[in-house]
C-alpha cells in the first residue's frame, strides 16, 4: 500500500482527507487500541508515510502557529482544500484526544510522531510552541497519573 | 536471529521492545535538543524543564529492561538534562554508583548512564571524575595481622587489596566509587566485571584527559604495578577459563548476556593498549 502512495503521490490528498481525516476515530483506535502490536505498528508507519508524501509532493509549508477553532470548517468549506491546513488539522486531530492511557502501548504512536517531527522543522516547532507535548507526555506516561488503559473517547477527538 | 534463542526468549524481548519507553524518549529527546538549536527560537516551558531534570523520570528508565547499546535515546536525554547542571549530574552519579554497588547482572543501564555523564562537557568535569572513578588511597582496614610499616598498613598476602579508590562523595560513606565496585565486582561477580569494564575502557579510550588521569592509578594488589596492569592480568584470566569451559562443550558455562560483551572488550582493549604504547 505504502508503494502505491509513492507510485501515485497525487492522490496522497484524498486518501488523507477521505480515509484519514473523516475517519479519525477508526484511525485512532487503530493506532492506539488495537491488540495486535503489528496493526498499530503499520497503521503509524501507513499514517507517517501518507503525511510525509504529501508534504513533499505539493510542497507543503506549514505553519508552526497553526490552531484549530471549532468553527473553522463549518463556516470556510474551503478551508481544508488549503494543504497546509489539511495537514495540520490531521496533525492536531491526531494529538487532541485525551491522554489518559498507558505508554505501553503507545510505542507506534510516538514512533509516527518521531518520524513527522525529524522529517519537518515546522512541525517540531508547532509541537514545542502549540501542541505543548513533552509535559502531558511525560506526565501521564512516565510518571503515571493516570495509568489505566482506556480506548479514546469520541467526544474528545 | 540468534540460532540459540529460543522461541520463548523472543517473545520475552518483543514485549519488552513493546512495553518499553524508547519511542517516547526519542521523540521527547529529539525536541529538547531542537530547542538548543541557534536558527530556531522556541524555548521549553519551566514544567518541561522540570520535568526533564527529575531524577525519578530517569529512574525510572533505567529500571526498564533494555538490552546492551540500546539506550541511545536515553543517553541523548542526559546528555541535554546534564550540560551546566552540576546537581543533575551528582544525583544521577550517587544512584548509579549505589546500584552498581550491588554488583548484579542488570547493572547495563547505570554504566550506560554514568559513561554518557564521564563524557559530557563541562566546567568542573574533573571533579565529577573524581566523584565517579574515586583517587587512590592506601586500604586501612582493621586487621591485626597486618604490620605497620613506614605509617602504613602492609599485608603480607599479595592478593589481598592494598589500594582503595575513594570517592569524594559525601552524600554517605557507603557508597563506592566505580573502581571500587570494579575490584569488588571480580571477586563477587565476573561476569558483572567484565561488562564493567567495557564500560570503563569505553570511557576511558573515549576522553584522552581521562585516559591520562587513570593510566596512572595504582593497581588494587600489590602483585601488579598499574591499574591497567591489572585488567589485562584480569582478562587474560577470565578469557582462559572461558575456553576451557568450552572444551567440554558448556555453552551456559559464563553468563550469557557477557558472551556479547566479548567482541567489544575485544575492541576496546586494542585500543586502549595502543594509547598506552603511544
Amino acid at each position: 500500500m505504502m508503494k502505491i502512495i509513492s507510485i501515485c503521490p497525487e492522490n496522497s490528498g484524498e486518501i488523507l482527507r477521505g480515509e484519514i481525516l473523516n475517519r479519525i476515530y477508526g484511525t485512532l483506535t487503530l493506532l492506539l487500541s488495537c491488540p495486535d502490536e503489528a496493526v498499530r505498528r503499520w497503521t503509524s508507519r501507513l499514517v507517517t508515510h501518507l503525511i510525509l508524501v504529501y508534504i513533499n509532493q505539493f510542497d507543503v509549508q506549514l505553519d508552526p502557529t497553526f490552531e484549530l477553532k471549532e468553527d473553522d470548517i463549518e463556516k470556510n468549506p474551503d478551508f481544508l482544500n488549503e494543504p497546509s491546513n489539511l495537514v495540520m488539522t490531521i496533525l492536531t486531530r491526531m494529538k487532541g484526544f485525551k491522554l489518559d492511557s498507558s505508554y505501553k502501548r503507545m510505542g507506534p504512536y510516538f514512533h509516527m510522531w518521531y518520524k513527522l517531527v525529524l522529517a519537518n522543522d515546522n512541525i517540531a516547532i508547532w509541537m514545542i510552541s502549540k501542541a505543548k507535548i513533552i509535559a502531558p507526555y511525560l506526565g501521564n506516561f512516565v510518571f503515571e497519573q493516570t495509568s489505566s488503559w482506556t480506548r479514546p473517547k469520541a467526544s474528545t477527538i | 536471529m540468534d540460532k540459540t534463542q529460543s522461541k520463548y526468549d523472543l517473545s520475552q524481548s518483543l514485549i519488552v521492545h513493546e512495553q518499553s519507553l524508547d519511542n517516547l524518549l526519542k521523540i521527547v529527546g529529539h525536541l529538547a535538543h531542537f530547542t538548543l538549536r541557534k536558527d530556531v527560537e522556541v524555548e521549553l516551558s519551566p514544567r518541561e524543564q522540570e520535568m526533564l531534570h527529575n531524577p525519578n523520570l530517569f529512574d525510572k528508565i533505567m529500571k526498564e529492561n533494555y538490552s546492551f547499546n540500546k539506550y541511545k535515546s536515553l543517553k541523548r536525554l542526559i546528555a541535554f538534562s546534564g550540560m551546566n547542571n552540576n546537581f543533575f549530574c551528582t544525583v544521577m552519579v550517587i544512584n548509579c554508583l549505589k546500584n552498581l554497588s550491588y554488583c548484579l547482572d542488570s547493572c547495563i543501564a547505570y554504566l550506560e548512564v554514568l559513561s554518557e555523564i564521564v563524557l559530557i562537557q563541562h566546567s568542573e568535569q574533573e571533579l565529577m571524575w573524581e566523584m565517579v572513578f574515586g583517587f587512590p588511597n592506601v586500604f586501612y582496614e582493621t586487621d591485626f595481622h597486618r604490620v605497620m610499616k613506614f605509617g602504613f598498613q602492609s599485608s603480607r598476602s599479595l592478593v589481598k587489596m592494598s589500594m582503595n579508590y575513594m570517592t569524594s562523595l559525601r552524600f554517605s560513606s557507603s557508597i563506592p566509587s566505580f573502581l571500587r565496585t570494579l575490584v569488588d565486582a571480580s571477586d563477587k561477580n565476573e561476569s558483572t566485571c567484565i561488562i564493567m569494564l567495557v564500560f570503563l575502557l569505553q570511557m576511558v579510550n573515549g576522553n584522552k584527559k581521562l585516559f591520562e588521569k587513570l593510566v596512572r592509578y595504582p593497581s588494587p594488589y600489590h602483585i601488579y604495578e598499574n591499574l591497567y596492569d591489572w585488567i589485562f592480568q584480569f582478562v587474560k584470566v577470565y578469557w582462559e577459563r572461558d575456553r576451557r569451559d568450552n572444551v567440554f562443550n558448556n555453552p551456559y558455562a559464563t553468563y550469557k548476556q557477557c558472551k556479547m560483551f566479548n567482541p567489544k572488550l575485544k575492541d576496546e582493549l586494542i585500543i586502549f593498549e595502543e594509547n598506552i604504547i603511544k
